[in-house]
């Protein structure tokens, strides 16, 4: 009766089995929702595993791509599974630090909250579309995600900018700021290079290389420019 | 995106066929059966293949000949043709005028791109709003935390450059379309002209970076110097498909395209490098800072901060006292003194007209102007003010 609880109710007799078995087999699920097969895949039961499992598995995959990006060795590590969680995780992140506060009656001059949400998908989809007219052999989302997950650094000087505002101001500190967003902007371009560099053909590179830098400079820009209201 | 291509090689493929009908019998059914079917099978094999990419991209059937419909991925990427050394030459030859060798017929002409046009005025849109924002983190004295940016510039360069780089070649090539009756030479596209003026755009953006350097005389040159290069490439390039008819009139559209040229780069260097005036109010009856975007009057002879500080206070003074002038000459007479000081000249060189109304007594007692006009005065003025305004009860600050 152990081994038969694992299995869908319908292979239970009764109802009365069936509620039984349920409520004394908890524990035993997670033994169930990662079985492996024989070619070492896993293969995931998503309609029996609990919710619980299902995001802690998704969350698990957005920090390894994180990491990645940090320390970017393997080149299609990023691109075989995309997905646009990071990006977007990370592009709510930028809009909410970015947003320009509007409680003064004269305009604070700060991004709003959209405008830093269609500078960043906008402009990731334009360096993509630029990408793929120049001939590069890439899907769409494969990119639009590395360029999303690569403004990770940028996301981090932005958060460092914020607690170094806290402080009293002075030049030192600016200087401190456009350090971190400068080193964050090479640190992003050189990531999306490394795993988008190969996509385009070798006369092209620089064409292609080019709107990427672009885009992470206009958003270093935006980290800088973060001032206390 | 791959599907047309694949709709493509699918076309490809159908052309073979006809090649190879036509081979045997000219488009006429095959008389033996053998034959028939063999013919028959690739094409029917290809369409089972490629049916869905097929249905999905009518446009790519239906246009039979070479040029691919507007709405198509290959339409586009006909235009992003280019290699680095090409962009890299037409980035050069785009600000360097040649009479002999110009530059829409020998290198923009082969080939049109739109890579091109589009980065050069994406980068020109986000370097003039950045550098506008430094220009003004210079003026405000480097104070980082008086200092803010507007965002608004990204919006406001965007909708200028885009449509000075999308309107002009359109009314350019209705132009030259509406001019052309003989018909003896092809024709300007609309693409090559908007290549052409992309390119024309790429000077601006070292001149905007060059235009944070706050002398005047220095901006001007550099505006009239990118526009009389780059317009002067334009006019060598569009002068012999613009003459080809009636002389009077090409130069009349010429020196309209210079000045429309030298237009849009005064019109960046006056709206995003003149240097304005953020003067923050501080004042006693609301805490929170607000602050005045004012536009400068005049800069001929003072910096405008110290030109405009002293007509702020009196304001202030205004608002706090309704009867302004009886209010101030009661305070301390060594105050009063030091704000006539500042205040004489600036005023002198008349700002608003009723506000010279309330000062000519105390520029009668006045010494000379003596601040100077470089950083050092800056950080001086403040001082001085809130030192003088303590007996009015309001604080005014820079």
């Amino acid at each position: 009766m152990e081994e038969f609880s694992s299995l869908p109710p319908f292979s239970s007799p009764s109802n009365e089995d069936y509620l039984v078995d349920v409520s004394g087999k908890m524990d035993s699920i997670p033994s169930i929702s990662k079985p492996v097969n024989g070619e070492g895949k896993p293969e995931f039961n998503t309609l029996d595993e609990p919710i619980r499992l299902t995001i802690v598995r998704d969350l698990k995959a957005v920090g390894n791509k994180f990491l990645h990006v940090l320390y970017p060795r393997h080149q299609a590590s990023l691109l075989t599974e995309w997905d646009l969680w990071g990006p977007l995780i990370l592009c709510t992140f930028m809009a909410l630090l970015l947003q320009g506060r509007s409680d003064s009656t004269d305009h604070d001059g700060g991004p709003e909250f959209a405008e830093v949400f269609v500078i960043v998908w906008v402009g990731a989809m334009a360096v993509t579309i630029n990408t793929k007219l120049l001939g590069g052999t890439i899907s769409f989302f494969q990119s639009v995600c590395v360029l999303g997950y690569c403004l990770l650094p940028l996301s981090i000087a932005l958060g460092l900018c914020r607690i170094v505002l806290l402080l009293q101001q002075n030049t030192m500190f600016f200087i401190l700021r456009c350090g971190f967003s400068l080193t964050a902007f090479f640190w992003a371009v050189w990531a999306a290079m490394k795993f988008l560099g190969d996509s385009s053909p070798p006369r092209r590179k620089v064409l292609a290389a080019y709107p990427i830098g672009l885009f992470y400079f206009v958003i270093a820009w935006l980290v800088v420019s973060l001032s206390n209201s | 995106m791959d599907f047309t291509n694949k709709a493509n090689d699918a076309e490809a493929l159908l052309q073979f066929q006809d090649f190879g009908m036509g081979n045997t019998s000219g488009g006429k059914p095959p008389p033996y059966e053998q034959t028939h079917n063999f013919t028959d099978y690739p094409s029917s094999h290809v369409d089972i293949d490629e049916d869905q990419s097929q249905n999905q991209t009518p446009m790519a059937l239906t246009s039979q000949e070479n040029a691919p419909s507007m709405l198509t991925f290959a339409y586009y990427q006909r235009y992003f043709d280019v290699d680095t050394p090409q962009v890299k030459e037409r980035l050069v030859w785009s600000f360097i005028p040649r009479p002999s060798r110009d530059t829409l017929t020998h290198y923009i002409r082969p080939s049109p791109d739109l890579y091109g046009p589009l980065w050069i005025c994406v980068t020109l849109v986000f370097c003039v709003a950045i550098m506008g924002n430094i220009a003004d983190y210079l003026h405000s004295g480097g104070e980082g935390q008086h200092w803010r940016y507007d965002f608004r510039k990204v919006s406001i360069s965007a909708s200028t450059i885009f449509s000075y780089a999308l309107l002009l070649p359109l009314v350019l090539w209705l132009l030259l379309w509406w001019r052309r009756k003989e018909g003896d030479q092809t024709p300007l596209g609309f693409i090559e002209i908007v290549s052409l003026y992309g390119y024309s755009l790429a000077i601006y953006i070292p001149i905007s970076v060059l235009l944070t350097i706050p002398f005047p005389i220095l901006q001007w040159t550099l505006v009239i110097l990118g526009a009389a290069l780059s317009g002067s490439v334009l006019v060598l390039s569009l002068w012999p498909p613009l003459s080809a008819t009636k002389r009077g009139v090409a130069v009349i559209i010429l020196s309209a395209i210079l000045a429309f040229h030298f237009l849009l780069a005064a019109g960046l260097q006056l709206y995003f490098f003149r240097y304005t005036d953020h003067v923050v109010v501080v004042s006693g009856n609301n805490d929170g800072t607000s602050r005045g975007h004012l536009r400068a009057v005049d800069s001929l002879a003072f910096d405008k901060v110290t030109e405009l500080q002293p007509l702020s206070f009196i304001r202030e003074i205004e608002k706090n006292s309704p009867s302004g002038s009886t209010n101030v000459e009661t305070t301390d007479p060594k105050t009063t003194r030091t704000l006539v000081h500042l205040s004489a000249a600036p005023l002198v060189t008349g700002i608003e007209g009723e506000k010279l109304t309330l000062v000519p007594e105390r520029v009668a007692v006045t010494a000379s102007y003596s601040v100077s006009k470089d950083a050092i005065g800056h950080s001086e003025i403040p001082k001085i003010i809130t030192k003088s305004s303590y007996g009015d009860g309001s604080t005014i600050g820079v």
